[in-house]
């Protein structure tokens, strides 16, 4: 059997070989190209915009936490300190 | 002759309901016997030398004695003891007391040692086991306004305001009937301040409910020649501040500008001020307070905090400071001066001196009775309690004078931010290209509220005693014509 497989291959490559030897692809490129990329169509859907913008965003307000005064404890519990 | 039974009994009376003892104060023999007797009896030699050295008004003498006997733990005391020590407590101030510890103080039924017990549940955050004991203190004892003041300021950090409130009326009543059945003039002016601290505590319990109106009414129930109206404006301007009455609040904050009220020096005020130009939209005056408080008040702390650092050690230095000559307590930093102005007006001051030199007088009484083992140990314990109360009054004012700098520092960082503010906002005129008043116009009369039942006048740069903490500015809001 494996000599079977053997010889087989043998002959392919033989004769692929042969084939590559006929025939010979001889490339010639074009001296001067121009590519018009306006005119360049790509089949499929669009999904993005076609136009390139930044979405005007409003400025992000910090506000600092100023000083406040929700309850004089500290001055009552001090008034008890300064009598006795 | 019905004249003198008539007499008699009402004296019978008195003696009955007050408790005045008739019986002369023992003599010094019969204390030096009592001192030195070994005897088992009931009442035990300590309670005994406790209401001997009472009776015959050597206090300090007597506070080791009771102490011993609290914590004795075969001695008895009885209602006779506790009568004493009532009066001990009251003669010497309760400092004496505050390191014997609960669980033998809790010995004593004395409503002054109540007081003192409850005192210290308070300074240790234990309120409910505090609110226990003032229960305990009898509405015609001396301690019961106070008792009534602190009872007043633990329901408020607990958030029960009804019952805060409900205490410092108490305290209002037992304060104006102590006041009235006294004829000392210094007692009389301790309840009237007892009185106004509660009037100041309902309008502050009023001002944490968000109740500025009512609590406005009630800062202005005390009167402008009391000791404690200076500190009432800083309360009263943050009330007109949340009521956005803003020129208002200017106009009280600058009555601390009158050189009558040269000394006392809020660093709060300052930054009131700029919170109140900051709303008003006023930039300009807003970057000066700012920039008056960091250039000018700011380097005069901290050379005041180094002054500090450098004695911070002492027992003695701020105890020295407080009696130096003015010139040179100005010398050392311009609010030594002003610190120590306010610290004399205390009450807690004024008690610790009077305790001292009354310490220092029982002495010398001391120093002049014949040499004996009783009054060698007498002289040490009474200097003893002279030089405590010195190191009481030195730990004070260090520690009044602390505050303020860490209060300076405080609101220096508080200043920053309000600093911060103004140029976020003037940034935010800018991007969005609104147009800002050029010109402001300096105050104008029908910016300024009045009320149907107050009168108008100009300022005209002079400072009018009656007009103190009535002022207000007439400035007009930038807001508007920056939207």
């Amino acid at each position: 059997m494996l000599k079977l497989i053997l010889i087989l291959l043998l002959i392919c490559s033989a004769t692929w070989g042969q084939d590559r030897a006929r025939t010979q692809i001889i490339y010639k490129y074009k001296k001067y190209q121009k590519i018009d990329l306006g005119n360049l169509s790509v089949k499929g859907k669009i999904i993005t915009p076609g136009d390139i913008s930044v979405k005007e965003q409003k400025r992000k307000k910090f506000s600092k936490g100023l000083y406040k005064r929700s309850n004089f404890d500290r001055e009552m519990k001090q008034e008890i300190w300064d009598i006795r | 002759m019905w004249q003198f039974f008539v007499r008699l009994f009402l004296i019978f009376l008195v003696i009955k309901f007050t408790g005045t003892s008739v019986v002369a104060a023992p003599s010094w023999k019969k204390i030096e016997k009592s001192y030195m007797s070994k005897s088992k009896k009931k009442i035990s030699k300590n309670a005994k030398m406790t209401i001997y050295l009472v009776k015959k008004k050597f206090y300090f003498s007597a506070i080791n004695f009771a102490q011993k006997t609290l914590k004795s733990k075969t001695e008895r005391i009885d209602s006779r003891f506790n009568r004493y020590l009532d009066k001990l407590l009251i003669k010497v101030g309760i400092n004496s007391f505050k390191k014997v510890h609960n669980r033998f103080l809790s010995r004593s039924r004395a409503p002054s040692v109540q007081f003192l017990i409850a005192r210290k549940n308070f300074e240790k955050g234990r309120y409910k086991k505090a609110l226990e004991f003032l229960q305990r203190i009898p509405e015609h004892h001396r301690f019961y306004p106070e008792a009534m003041l602190l009872k007043g300021t633990i329901f408020n950090l607990i958030d029960r305001g009804a019952s805060s409130t409900d205490s410092f009326l108490g305290c209002v009543e037992g304060a104006k009937s102590l006041a009235g059945e006294t004829k000392k003039v210094k007692v009389k002016k301790f309840y009237k301040v007892i009185e106004e601290k509660c009037i100041m505590n309902i309008a502050r319990v009023k001002f944490k409910h968000d109740n500025f109106k009512d609590s406005l009414k009630n800062y202005y129930k005390i009167q402008k020649t009391s000791y404690t109206w200076p500190f009432v404006l800083i309360e009263l301007a943050w009330n007109s501040y949340y009521l956005n009455d803003y020129n208002r609040t200017l106009g009280l904050l600058v009555t601390y500008k009158s050189p009558l009220l040269d000394d006392y020096f809020f660093p709060e005020a300052e930054v009131l001020s700029a919170l109140s130009y900051l709303n008003m939209c006023l930039w300009g005056d807003t970057l000066l307070v700012v920039e008056k408080f960091h250039k000018f008040y700011s380097p005069q702390s901290a050379s005041l905090l180094k002054l500090l650092q450098a004695n911070k050690n002492s027992d003695e230095y701020f105890f020295q400071i407080m009696f130096d000559k003015e010139n040179r307590r100005q010398a050392v930093n311009p609010y030594v001066g002003k610190i120590l102005v306010q610290i004399r007006k205390k009450i807690y001051f004024n008690f610790q001196l009077h305790f001292m030199k009354k310490a220092e007088r029982e002495l010398r009484k001391v120093s002049e009775l014949k040499t004996s083992k009783l009054t060698a140990q007498l002289r040490k314990e009474v200097a003893a309690h002279g030089s405590f109360y010195k190191k009481i009054i030195n730990q004070y004012i260090k520690e009044k004078m602390f505050y303020f700098t860490n209060e300076m520092n405080r609101l220096s960082a508080e200043m920053y931010n309000i600093q911060l503010e103004v140029l976020s906002r003037k940034r935010e005129v800018v991007y969005a290209a609104r147009n800002a008043v050029k010109e402001r116009v300096r105050g104008d009369f029908k910016n300024v509220k009045i009320k149907k039942d107050q009168y108008f006048w100009k300022f005209n740069g002079e400072f009018w005693a009656d007009e103190l903490g009535d002022f207000s500015f007439g400035l007009k809001s930038n807001c508007k014509e920056n939207k």
